[in-house]
């Protein structure tokens, strides 16, 4: 453990949030809010890929802590200033939010998987990022009851 | 604090993959070496990612998984997962 503290103020008016950045490399950048065990970003830029992914976490949902929102910003954020060229947005949904919100979308012949995708917390990310092109990579399951999907966001 | 990663730890978890253990006890091994203060499931996707040369997305499992089995994910699915990507970038 060492290297340099970096310091980063919360966003006014939220309740709980103690940003502490733990790595801030040019591949990964990991933060947790020390207020909040269950609260946390962590993202990376894929060498090969230039793919930014990211998992943001704030566990339980009370309405304190650091908002993910703002938590995918300043990941983001980092990663242009280390000079990354963002090709896209790949997110693999196994469990979570995004996963929970297609399944609830495409239940009982609903929205396609892409329509479902595109409703997504993840997708309204990648869309203020200008990462508007949705591509399902993979879907595993049926409508309704997926258990995994591969996205991957492009301008 | 700023967290590293541990030579050691990443050459441990490259020598369990090839005797091919599986991805759960690998990370159970894992949590026992590392300092118990630093976030657990960052720290082992990252430990990941290192070793195999992945991108997060193909790590996304480690979220969803606890070592008491009261994560979303349970070591089954952790392990079908992970040995999606492991295997072949250990087995060269």
């Amino acid at each position: 453990m060492s290297g340099p503290t970096l310091v980063v103020l919360p966003p006014a008016g939220v309740v709980a949030c103690e940003p502490d950045i733990q790595a801030a490399t040019s591949t990964v950048f990991l933060l947790r809010n020390r207020r909040k065990p269950g609260n946390f970003i962590m993202a990376s830029v894929g060498v090969q890929t230039g793919n930014f992914s990211y998992h943001v976490q704030n566990l339980p949902k009370d309405g304190t802590g650091c908002p993910g929102r703002w938590l995918v910003q300043l990941a983001w954020e980092h990663f242009l200033r280390q000079g990354c060229a963002i090709a896209g947005i790949r997110g693999e949904w196994i469990f979570g939010d995004n996963l929970d919100q297609v399944n609830a979308l495409t239940q009982r012949g609903g929205m396609s998987v892409e329509d479902a995708a595109r409703q997504t917390w993840s997708a309204a990310r990648a869309a203020e990022r200008g990462m508007r092109t949705l591509a399902v990579l993979a879907a595993d399951g049926t409508p309704g009851q997926y258990r995994s999907i591969d996205v991957l966001f492009t301008p | 604090m700023m967290l590293t990663l541990e030579q050691d730890h990443l050459s441990r978890l490259r020598e369990q993959a090839g005797r091919g253990l599986a991805p759960s006890q690998m990370l159970r091994d894992l949590l026992s070496r590392i300092n118990p203060e630093e976030p657990r499931s960052p720290v082992l996707a990252w430990y990941l990612m290192h070793a195999f040369g992945l991108e997060q997305h193909q790590v996304a499992a480690v979220f969803g998984w606890d070592p008491n089995g009261t994560g979303p994910l349970d070591d089954a699915r952790l392990d079908e997962l992970l040995a999606r990507h492991i295997p072949a970038k250990v087995g060269g």
